[in-house]
């Protein structure tokens, strides 16, 4: 392959590959939050039907717990902007 | 961008929908059938509370459903939507499926398990019904919010492809 058609081909199998990236980084890491998240509600569920009394603090309690099995999503997302953004500037 | 031939982008627009909905729809049948089945064993232990149980469980499965619906919107969307054919698209089209494909793996699952543990626990004490009502749909609409990231990805990808 000559330098020219290297030119010509490089940006755009970097942007597909950025593209492919974060729809994969995003998809991946959206399983484990999902399962994650619900796990913690049915527990969440199963304890208010053990104390009712305590379901404001169950509700709590379980509200905080998603909140930081949510983080690794939340990463997943900001990678995936950052590929998507990056791919926009070549 | 390198310009590619329209055949290219009908094959990854297919490839992109085929894995959008196949992976999509894995997580929503595996929660809604774990809720259905502890229903049957709830109602099995108490026949009286039926008709709160089968209310639950129907509204539960609804939310678990989304996940999928996501999955099918996205995957109408890169089978009818007009992209450009160049060489990034194809890919993008295939990474938006990638993406609520395997997002509705996870979340469908996780809100299933969140009602199948409600509605067992409403057979278990059934005035705690409203209670366990309002956490179960709290619950999974948290465990959703991930879907909806990669819902919001895929049409990033979309509208850029």
């Amino acid at each position: 392959m000559d330098l020219d058609t290297v030119n010509v081909l490089a940006p755009a199998i970097i942007k597909a590959a950025a593209y492919l990236g974060a729809g994969v980084a995003m998809g991946i890491g959206a399983i484990g939050p999902g399962i994650g998240e619900g796990y913690i509600g049915g527990k969440a569920c199963e304890g208010i039907s053990r104390r009712p009394e305590q379901s404001g603090l169950l509700t709590r309690t379980m509200v905080l717990a998603d909140a930081i099995s949510e983080t690794t999503g939340v990463y997943s997302l900001i990678i995936a902007l950052i590929l998507i953004i990056m791919a926009g500037r070549i | 961008m390198v310009a590619v031939d329209p055949f290219y982008v009908q094959v990854a627009a297919y490839t992109g929908a085929a894995l959008c909905m196949g992976l999509g729809a894995v997580g929503a049948a595996i929660g809604e059938g774990y809720t259905g089945g502890r229903v049957v064993e709830s109602i099995n232990r108490q026949p009286a509370e039926s008709g709160i149980l089968l209310r639950t469980m129907v509204l539960g499965q609804a939310i678990a459903e989304t996940s999928g619906i996501f999955a099918l919107i996205v995957a109408i969307m890169i089978l009818f939507g007009s992209f450009s054919a160049t060489l990034p698209t194809l890919f993008a089209l295939i990474g938006a499926g990638l993406s609520t494909g395997f997002a509705g793996l996870g979340t469908g699952t996780g809100a299933g398990i969140v009602s199948a543990a409600a509605n067992a626990g409403i057979a278990r004490q059934p005035e705690t019904a409203p209670k366990e009502t309002f956490t179960m749909v709290l619950g999974q609409a948290i465990s959703q919010t991930t879907g909806m990231y990669a819902l919001g990805i895929s049409l990033i990808l979309l509208i850029l492809g």
